[in-house]
């Protein structure tokens, strides 16, 4: 009997991004456009996933551009635990994390820097120290 | 290896309707009563489910028991579902709310208001779109 979460293929294709995301594993991205992601950096953007496999466009250098079929793997379904990368400061097991302002999509302590109408994009289950990943559970919600 | 979603069955039993749900597949709901849905059409109802098959009660009156099964919805957090674009239509990466024909419009960032979910394709008045259906309330 199957105990574990079993594979999830999201109905949404993601075809197109907006930058390289070679090396962006753990950091967060919005939908831009339909089947387009971004890394999301201001800490009004709508919270989309978070990558698991970066990687860049077929075509390097020009974007938004499109990439080839699984070329990129990212987690998008809420609810689910994922390992994202933590920016300056750090996170701590049991934090609700944003987006690290001016950043290239890493998280942080939401008490940081959110303001009313910014997004707490989920909550830190470990322990980490900036630039090093940490487990997410991937639960957006507004800042009230 | 199984890649799509697996079949989820609702443990919250819907068998009354308030109104024909016939041809509104993509429509919000909201939970009237128990086990009674009813469409949702002002902004500040507590988003229930989205229509997936439509049905009419026994009856045929839009209002009463429905047969069993003949009503689908998705309910559950996070699901990704085919929604109907209202007045002005929806744009991929856009939150959405409801609108007063129990359509999707574009969210306004009232206090109160509840938003649906994020749309993630684009859609013109009419027409449907692939919403997650994730509701939260504008503080």
């Amino acid at each position: 009997m199957a105990l574990g979460n079993l594979t999830y293929k999201t109905p949404n294709p993601i075809n197109q991004i907006e930058e390289d995301l070679t090396s962006k594993e753990g950091c967060c991205v919005t939908l831009t456009a339909q089947n387009t992601i971004g890394i999301a950096q201001a800490l009004t953007d709508i919270p989309y996933g978070i990558i698991t496999v970066g990687g860049d466009s077929l075509t390097p250098g020009t974007y938004p551009s499109q990439i080839a079929a699984s070329a990129i793997e990212l987690v998008d379904s809420i609810g689910g635990v994922v390992q994202a990368l933590a920016g300056t400061g750090g996170v701590s097991a049991n934090m609700f994390v944003a987006l690290q302002a001016g950043g290239g999509g890493e998280l942080q302590d939401a008490s940081l820097s959110t303001t009313s109408g910014d997004y707490i994009w989920g909550l830190a289950l470990t322990d980490a120290a900036a630039g090093e990943q940490f487990l997410f559970r991937f639960q957006p919600s507004l800042v009230p | 290896m199984a890649l799509g979603i697996l079949p989820y069955k609702t443990p919250n039993p819907i068998n009354l309707l308030t109104a024909n749900l016939s041809d509104y597949e993509g429509h919000g709901l909201r939970l009237s009563a128990q086990n009674e849905v009813s469409l949702a059409t002002t902004k500040t109802q507590i988003p229930y489910g989205v229509v997936v098959v439509g049905a009419s009660s026994l009856d045929g009156t839009g209002v009463g028991p429905v047969a069993a099964s003949a009503l689908e919805i998705v309910d559950s957090l996070g699901s990704v579902v085919q929604a109907t674009a209202g007045t002005g239509g929806v744009v991929a990466g856009a939150l959405v709310s409801i609108g007063g024909a129990s359509h999707f419009v574009a969210a306004t960032a009232t206090p109160g208001n509840w938003n649906w979910g994020l749309a993630l394709t684009d859609a013109a008045a009419g027409e449907q779109f692939l919403l997650r259906f994730y509701p939260t309330q504008v503080p």
